[in-house]
């Protein structure tokens, strides 16, 4: 009952970004991936989304392969994700933006979605009130209605994460959500992975920032050069001599 | 609030039925409206203008006399554009606002096309300025409004080629444009040249915005034919056409179709306009029959090719119609089949008759060729 | 702005629109047909609209599947004896199954590959129909395509069913943009790779809304066809989907009535505008003016954001409340 890698190879060209990986999220478990730029956690994350299939090894869902289905298949089979730039309309609403996360779990008809007084229309007032009421419970901003250009970096992140548990995942996987934010919005974001755990989802948390992920991390798994080098407690791989050579730059690491 | 509303939803449903079936009137007094929907933009805006300048010359020479029982005659004049769905919308603006009661007009087939369903539907007769054959097919029922103020192909193509083979040609290539009036006359030249037991030797055409016809010569040119027929009536590729030729070295007559008989065919062709032998309805440099139509455009603009004849024409045949007693669309359709001969401005007679909405036959040519820069009688 | 007013606005203001200039057509008979062009032009311009500011997806070929639809039914009804109640349905089909089938492949070419290559099937389609003989009538076109069903050739039932048909699109539109249909064709412009994480099937969504987008415009095409009774390789075509294209641009492509407006302006503009010859100096000068003041056109979002405050009841009601704000506009009564 995990989402894993296993064996998970990819190389571009003549650099091998990721050599026989294995890793797996259980539910309810936050995963902290850590790891210096460049040792390959970005690829690893769109290999168990779906952006870039794996040359050698397999994705597994629950034990079933689902290393060849696209993006959308996997969003539908209960993996939600971020991105390490927000990716989202800055012109729409921020309600708009969140209730963009409702659309996996739709199956909604283009006539349908056309039609007064159809299905499609009892729905939206619905997934009005669910983007309005998770809006609120993350603290986004006052006005569901307002500009979702106006919301700060760190807003937006937490914004993406409403999205993404919009379509009731049973995986959330992040894309180094804490870069670039500050410390009020961090600790909204470690109380909404928490929140998340706490509900049964299996979190990824892939971030080039340590300490942010030892504190939250059930476990930790630490990747150099396309390799795990250290899996475990994240006492245990902050702590290994590896993981603070890639750190501390002993180990020269290609970008 | 309720109630408000409803009286103000009808109200604006009662004013709408009425606008529904207002009708035209038709005027009694006041000046007798003609519209005249040319190409004064556009690929056809050469012919166009001088279109305009004979038609409002002659009305105004009427005018100028008294009018028609006192009436004067008003031309709504609107620019097509070169466009057919342009030309419809323009039409339905004449008929429904100025409410005209015959439309001189279009410059071009597929505009006179387009519109000729609506000017039936609203009994005004069409003198489309246009040689396109299906203008006036007597299978379409709008053919009975129409009335062809302009050579048809069918005889401007027979005269040239007729011509040709009193000359002595055997060997023909023909050139045509990619549009109605040159495929059309592309097939029927090749069935002409059957009976007339001339060789067709190369047969080729080129897109209207072609800028290049080199490959176009050199084929002909490679294909050694004693004559080439050029079916375009514009003046622009026309004359790029046989410079071409010139330059490609082939030395042979050129036979055109009336259309391009106009100065700029010199313009365009340069010394190798001297090739082009052509029925023409009018020699821009030498009045020749056509005195009346040289003295009418004396001081509207002079004539510059056949825009003027096929202008001056179409508003005399209204005008002829008008001074029959017609004052409706249906009575000048009715007047131009009975009235005969109208007295006009071309080298010969022009009769319509039910039978007969072309009428322009081969005496109202005269052949031409160019010589130092000016177009001669042959 | 309640959920209901965003869904009737538009539909609203292109009722009321439509029967001030039909009712000023008493007065100047003209607009009645003015109004059929209009129609026609906002008809293909609408899913244009649709595909382009919310799909991100540039088309230059609606004026010839507006061709394509045309053509279909005035094929079926002058050569084989269909009437045109039935020949709507081929009409809508053909260009739409056409669009459906060349939409994959091209679809994925960047904005300026794929505004070339739908011009260059207008082409296609010109050519085509140019070399088709007396199937297509060739160069000539084909005339005597019979008038439309029920309405007959009455401009002002003409006029009001076309428009009939346009108040629908709009109205359909306008709900497809506040849906989750909607929402994933937006993000699809933002951002493909956003709308594939969100579950929407890229390729697949874009092919039915570029196949919806051609049905709309063959629909346009058959009522040209059966109101002018004839229909040329020259009569839509290349340069209509420029137009179009012009149109949607300037109206604003991200909102609903961006098309209609366009397609007023377009038409109206043209009665104003001396020839053909200085059409482009003027629409080129318009467009590059309003493109730099407003990128999206005249109905821009901001713009509507700017309307939408000044008449929003309680945006006026918290402006009341700041003294400072309360004062000025006061004052500037």
């Amino acid at each position: 009952m995990t989402l894993s890698a296993t064996g998970v190879s990819i190389r571009f060209g003549g650099l091998v970004a990721l050599n026989n990986v294995a890793v797996s999220v259980s539910p309810g478990e936050i995963l902290g991936l850590v790891g210096p730029n460049g040792a390959g956690k970005t690829t690893l994350f769109n290999c168990l989304t779906g952006v870039s299939k794996p040359q050698a090894g397999k994705v597994q869902l629950e034990g079933r392969d689902i290393s060849r289905l696209s993006l959308a298949d996997r969003v539908r089979l209960g993996i939600g994700r971020t991105f390490q730039t927000p990716r989202l309309d800055l012109g729409s609403s921020v309600a708009d933006a969140v209730m963009l996360g409702f659309n996996p779990r739709l199956r909604q008809s283009i006539v349908s979605a056309c039609l007064p007084f159809s299905k499609a229309r009892r729905t939206e007032d619905d997934l009005s009130s669910r983007a309005r009421q998770l809006i609120a419970e993350f603290q986004l901003t006052a006005d569901p209605d307002s500009s979702a250009g106006e919301l700060s970096l760190g807003h937006l992140r937490l914004l993406e994460v409403a999205r993404a548990l919009a379509s009731e995942p049973r995986y959330l996987l992040l894309d180094e959500p804490a870069a670039g934010i500050d410390d009020v919005d961090r600790d909204l974001l470690a109380d909404a992975i928490r929140n998340a755990a706490a509900r049964g989802l299996g979190v990824l948390l892939v971030e080039h920032n340590v300490g942010f992920v030892a504190e939250l991390s059930h476990r930790m798994v630490a990747l150099v050069s396309g390799e795990v080098v250290a899996e475990g407690k994240p006492a245990y791989v902050v702590a290994d001599p590896q993981v603070v050579a890639a750190y501390l730059g002993v180990h020269h690491v290609a970008a | 609030m309720n109630i408000k509303r409803r009286t103000a939803l009808a109200s604006v449903a009662g004013l709408y039925a009425l606008s529904a079936f207002t009708l035209a009137s038709a005027q009694s007094s006041g000046p007798i409206k003609v519209g005249a929907l040319i190409a004064l933009s556009g690929p056809a805006a050469a012919y166009g203008a001088e279109e305009r300048r004979a038609i409002e010359a002659v009305f105004n020479q009427v005018n100028a006399q008294g009018g028609i029982g006192g009436r004067k005659i008003e031309v709504v004049v609107r620019d097509t554009k070169t466009n057919p769905t342009e030309a419809a919308r323009l039409a339905n603006q004449v008929i429904a606002d100025d409410k005209v009661i015959a439309i001189i007009g279009a410059t071009t087939g597929s505009e006179t096309l387009a519109f000729a369903d609506v000017a039936m539907r609203a009994q005004v007769p069409l003198f489309p300025m246009v040689g396109t054959p299906s203008v006036t097919d007597p299978e379409k029922p709008y053919s009975k409004w129409v009335f062809r103020m302009s050579v048809p192909l069918s005889t401007d193509l027979p005269a040239s080629m007729h011509r040709m083979v009193k000359d002595g040609k055997k060997r023909m290539a023909i050139f045509s444009e990619e549009d109605a009036y040159g495929q059309q006359g592309a097939a029927m030249a090749v069935e002409l040249a059957k009976k007339l037991g001339v060789e067709v030797v190369e047969n080729i055409s080129a897109p209207k915005t072609a800028t290049d016809l080199t490959t176009q010569a050199t084929k002909i040119r490679n294909a050694n034919p004693d004559a080439v027929l050029l079916v375009t009536a514009s003046t622009g590729s026309g004359g790029a056409f046989l410079r071409k030729l010139q330059q490609v070295g082939l030395n042979v007559p050129v036979y055109g179709m009336a259309g391009i008989v106009q100065k700029q065919i010199i313009t365009s062709g340069g010394t190798a306009a001297e090739m082009l032998i052509a029925p023409a309805l009018v020699n821009p440099d030498e009045a020749g029959p056509l005195k009346e139509l040289f003295a009418l455009m004396k001081d509207n603009g002079g004539v510059d090719g056949f825009g003027a004849v096929l202008g001056a024409n179409a508003a005399a045949g209204v005008v002829a119609a008008l001074k029959s007693g017609a004052t409706t669309g249906a009575q000048v359709r009715d007047a131009m089949e009975k009235i005969g001969s109208i007295k006009g401005y071309a080298a010969g007679p022009i009769k319509y008759s039910p039978t007969d909405h072309d009428s322009w036959g081969p005496e109202t040519l005269i052949f031409v060729t160019v010589r130092d820069g000016k177009f001669k009688n042959l | 702005m309640s959920n209901e007013a965003k869904l009737w606005t538009a539909p609203a203001v292109i009722v009321v629109g439509f029967c001030i200039v039909m009712l000023l057509g008493i007065a100047q008979p003209s607009l009645h047909t003015t109004m059929f062009t209009i129609g026609l032009y906002a008809l293909i311009a609408l899913p244009l609209g649709l595909i382009y500011g919310q799909g991100g997806t540039i088309s230059m070929a609606q004026g010839s599947f507006a061709a394509l639809g045309a053509y279909t039914s005035a094929i079926l009804c002058t050569r084989f004896g269909f009437s045109p109640t039935l020949s709507v349905i081929p009409a809508v089909v053909m260009p739409a199954c056409v669009a459906f089938l060349i939409a994959r492949p091209i679809l994925r070419l960047p904005e300026l590959s794929l505004a070339l290559v739908t011009l260059s099937l207008g082409t296609v389609v010109a050519v085509g129909l140019q070399r088709g003989g007396d199937f297509t009538g060739s160069f000539v076109g084909l005339s005597g395509a019979p008038p439309l069903p029920l309405v007959g050739n009455h401009p002002v039932w003409v006029a009001t069913t076309l428009w009939a048909v346009v108040l629908i699109v709009v109205i359909m539109y306008s709900h497809f943009v506040h849906s989750a249909r909607g929402r994933s064709l937006n993000a699809i412009r933002v951002d493909r790779l956003l709308a594939e994480s969100m579950g929407v099937n890229v390729p697949f969504d874009l092919s039915i809304m570029f196949a919806i987008a051609a049905g709309i415009a063959g629909l346009a095409g058959w009522f040209y066809v059966h109101t002018l009774g004839y229909i040329a390789p020259d009569s839509l075509g290349a340069h209509t989907s420029a137009n179009i294209l012009f149109m949607v641009v300037l109206g604003g492509r991200r909102a609903v009535l961006g098309p209609v407006l366009g397609a007023t302006f377009f038409t109206f503009a043209n009665d104003f505008l001396p020839g053909a010859e200085t059409h482009g100096l003027f629409f080129g000068t318009i467009l590059v003016l309003i493109l730099l003041l407003s990128p999206d056109g005249i109905l821009s979002p901001q713009a509507m954001r700017v309307l939408r405050r000044l008449f929003s009841r309680r945006d006026r009601v918290s402006r009341a409340r700041l003294p400072g704000t309360a004062e000025v506009t006061e004052a500037s009564r």
